[in-house]
């Protein structure tokens, strides 16, 4: 794959990447605008009129309502090819309509358990019979659909899974026994992606009809938030599942899992991103309307820090996620729609870019972490109280840390994955990380630096950042060798440089875009975000480093290792005040999060 | 059936309003555009009247530059339009009702419509002459405010509003009719429909393309200002009812000089 011409996962590290090639949120076209005013007008009519039932009564029940409804304005059917009674939509339109449904709440995992990993499945595993038989009806909403692959005794680590499938002996049915939980919209799903171990040990995807024999729909959970989605278990007692209802092959169902898995990653980076510019959007207005000692909040320096570190932040998270939107459609548009196997190798192409799926997700969903929890603190004691939306976004946040694999695991997944792309011999990682570390061992450069152009500065901290992420991995490798994988706390700080590495160039390459496109002042606000974020991401980035070569290698080794991440890492601070004052003033005029 | 629906593209009630200093005029830079709401009520109403069957076209009519062309494909061919007409002309910028139903006049006439429906007035400037007008020019039966529409066989029945209640009224075809809240629910557009409107025809003309002489605007508008800032609310503070209403007509006779 690495001679491909298209790009792969990871290479960003390896490579300088062109900002005319890095997708941007400037960079959609009209239709794309209009399903995201269009996905807005959908919540303003349909699902605002009902957040007091949903979000605080917890009617899990008008789910159901609110599909069918999604379904007949077309917002079920943006991954279903067109052959199937869907759009066929490219990435980029699919994220778009993931951020914007992030406004509508619960509704919003409501809509992306339907959507997204009751429809994929199908979509790149299914045979064309199961295709035809049930897309063009999950694409309208007629018929709902959801995921199962988690049990009460395996989360993360969903391969333990112990619910069985049996053939029967005329070898026409499959006897399911076992339990699956926390299964969003499983109380009016039709029916069920569900993972189970046929003879006990072949892990494999199925597609079981909820209304079947021996199908019980566990109560509501309780849950912290989202309270409007449902999430109930399913439990599985002799269960007969026609054979031609197994998805994908025999004993193949992890490939499933973890793809569909990639894709849920990418989407909830995209809702995620949502809901923090939804937190922003709750918070700003109120600190222009609250006065306290005859002064609006959003005069006050200490408020107007978090709105422009939370917008910053905010930055980071869109020009990520739009960025591998489009580098997942580059990839995609390389293979021929005639294919037959076009589905199921559009998967493929996205599992190039699991390191980047991963990314997204911890990224945004930290991202959003930060923006409820500083949002909620503007408010102050109105924050706390059920009256203000903030307190309902800072309790909904919580669970995006831990679905979709847990921030945890997608950490471990990072590092690991660029690792093994390299030793598959796809990314030329090994020869760049041996290049680095001569770098840093070896003799200082004593070159004067002349005065900086636009961002020079900067670009060289993004530089300088993919630099320790080669340093630090190749480095751990060495070291570990195969017990890398062992080594946790090595690897999540490595996971958090690489984020930071490429949450930043992609926010630089989408500056330097508008800059080439609008000219810099155009740009400021970017800018200014991009500054503000990548100085303050340094001095994390250099703790990690610090970290990982402290718990890698020592004595003499480790001091001239540390002497040269100082080289790398060295910046002088900037004024950040005077950042955040150019930030939050646009962000106050637009009473919510802004680029332009 | 052939049915015209004459709408506009205003700015969205939530767009905030700043004035460009020093003239005084409105910069509408930042605006964010949408479709009349009352005309939306039109729309719906003909694609209604489509959807009950029967060979029906319904076609879109706007004035105004470019940017119309957004609110034409999504809010109106994307719901169900089949066409739409741009009367794109400088003489028509910031022109009158007259002006603007003359305009759209000469279109209908052009290509001859059973049914004309537009949105009782415009959010942006309020005035509700256009329907009327067209009436009256067009030499069309006209009824307003309508909140019911049956088309029956060359007429039609349709109930109005009217203060304290509702009148029902029958009128032949052609006829136009201008449409209130309570008429419909406008749909929103659906996505694969956005997609597909961008396929339908869009035509645009000139005035000079209908062999038009736009009569002079009778009005124009000189200048905006934002309403004057409010006086302060003074809290009477008194021990008891009788304390507060002396201290209030005192206030009012020093103060307010109003008694």
């Amino acid at each position: 794959m690495s001679d491909a011409k298209y790009p792969t996962g990871g290479e960003f590290l390896l490579q300088e990447t062109d900002p005319a090639d890095c997708f941007t949120p400037e960079d959609f076209d009209e239709n794309q605008r209009m399903f995201a005013t269009t996905v807005d007008d959908f919540t303003a009519k349909h699902v605002l009129p009902v957040v007091e039932e949903l979000e605080y009564e917890g009617d899990t029940t008008l789910g159901k309502g609110l599909l069918k409804e999604a379904g007949t304005m077309g917002l079920l059917m943006a991954d279903i090819p067109e052959a199937y009674g869907g759009m066929g939509s490219n990435k980029a339109t699919i994220m778009l309509i993931s951020e914007k449904i992030a406004h509508a709440g619960s509704f919003a995992v409501t809509h992306g358990a339907q959507s997204g990993i009751g429809t994929l499945p199908i979509v790149y595993f299914g045979t064309d019979e199961q295709k035809q038989k049930y897309l063009p009806g999950i694409a309208t909403g007629e018929i709902m659909t959801c995921y199962a692959l988690t049990e009460p005794g395996s989360g993360s680590d969903a391969l333990a899974a112990a619910t069985t499938a049996m053939l029967t002996d005329d070898g026409k049915h499959y006897v399911m026994n076992g339990t699956k939980q926390y299964i969003t919209n499983a109380s009016y799903s039709e029916i069920v992606i569900l993972f189970a171990k046929i003879d006990g040990d072949k892990f494999t995807g199925f597609i079981v009809d909820l209304s079947s024999d021996g199908v019980t729909i566990g109560a509501e959970e309780k849950k912290m938030g989202i309270k409007g989605s449902s999430t109930c278990a399913i439990i599985l007692e002799d269960v007969k599942v026609p054979v031609e209802n197994v998805l994908g092959e025999i004993g193949k169902g992890h490939h499933i899992a973890f793809n569909i898995l990639n894709v849920g990653r990418f989407k909830l980076g995209a809702s995620t991103t949502g809901g923090s510019k939804m937190a922003l959007s709750a918070a700003v207005p109120y600190t222009k309307d609250r006065k306290q000692f005859e002064q609006p909040l959003c005069s006050f320096g200490l408020i107007r820090r978090k709105i422009a570190d939370v917008a910053a932040a905010i930055f980071m998270s869109e020009s990520m996620l739009y960025r591998t939107a489009g580098l997942l459609d580059v990839a995609i548009d390389t293979l021929d729609k005639k294919d037959a196997g076009y589905d199921r190798k559009s998967i493929q192409q996205v599992e190039e870019f699991s390191i980047e799926c991963s990314m997204i997700k911890v990224f945004a969903s930290e991202v959003l972490a930060l923006s409820a929890d500083e949002c909620l603190q503007m408010l102050g004691g109105y924050g706390y109280c059920q009256e203000y939306p903030l307190e309902r976004i800072y309790r909904d946040e919580r669970i995006n840390r831990i679905f979709e694999g847990t921030n945890e695991i997608n950490r471990m997944l990072v590092p690991g994955m660029i690792l093994k792309k390299a030793m598959k011999g796809e990314l030329p990682f090994l020869q760049a990380a041996q290049a680095v570390a001569d770098e840093l061992t070896g003799l200082p450069s004593f070159e004067e630096p002349g005065e900086p152009e636009f961002l020079e500065n900067e670009a060289k901290l993004v530089a300088n950042m993919k630099k320790i992420v080669l340093a630090t991995l190749g480095m751990a490798a060495q070291k570990f060798g195969m017990e890398l994988k062992d080594q946790q706390e090595v690897l999540a700080d490595i996971a958090d440089i690489t984020m930071a590495a490429y949450a930043c160039e992609s926010a630089l390459l989408r500056t330097k875009k508008k800059v080439a496109k609008d000219g810099e002042e155009a740009a400021a606000l970017m800018a200014n975000m991009f500054t503000l974020y990548v100085h303050d991401a340094m001095e994390d980035v250099s703790t990690w480093a610090r970290n990982v070569m402290a718990g890698t290698v020592e004595g003499d080794e480790l001091r001239t290792m540390l002497a040269g991440l100082r080289r790398l890492t060295k910046h002088d601070p900037v004024n950040r005040t005077k950042l955040h004052d150019a930030i939050a003033d646009k962000v106050i005029e637009a009473e919510g999060y802004t680029a332009e | 059936m052939k049915i015209a629906v004459c709408v506009k593209q205003v700015p969205d009630s939530e767009t905030r309003i700043t004035l460009a200093a020093p003239a005084a005029q409105l910069d509408d830079s930042g605006f964010t555009r949408v479709l009349n709401p009352y005309d939306a009520y039109a729309v719906e109403e003909a694609v209604k009247i489509k959807e009950a069957g029967g060979e029906v076209e319904v076609t879109a009519i706007i004035a105004g530059p470019e940017t119309v062309k957004e609110t034409l494909k999504k809010d109106c061919l994307a719901v169900g339009c089949d066409k739409a007409i741009i009367i794109s002309d400088p003489e028509l910028v910031g022109a009158d009702e007259m002006a603007l139903a003359t305009a759209m006049a000469a279109v209908i006439k052009r290509d001859g419509y059973d049914l004309v429906l537009t949105g009782i007035k415009a959010i942006d400037d309020d005035s509700g002459q256009l329907g009327i007008i067209l009436g009256e020019m067009l030499d069309m039966a006209h009824v307003s405010t309508i909140t019911k529409l049956d088309l029956g066989e060359g007429s039609l029945t349709a109930e109005r509003e009217i203060e304290g209640g509702k009148e029902i009224v029958e009128a032949s075809l052609p006829a136009v009719l201008t449409c209130q809240k309570g008429l419909n629910e406008p749909r929103l557009p659906s996505l694969p429909n956005i997609m597909k409107a961008g396929m339908k025809p869009m035509e645009t003309v000139t005035c000079a393309d209908l062999g038009l002489e736009l009569p002079t605007s009778l009005s124009t508008v000189k200048t905006f200002s934002p309403p004057p800032a409010r006086g302060e609310c003074k809290l009477i503070d008194a021990e008891d009812p009788a304390a507060a209403a002396r201290e209030l007509a005192r206030l009012l006779n020093e103060e307010a000089k109003v008694i």
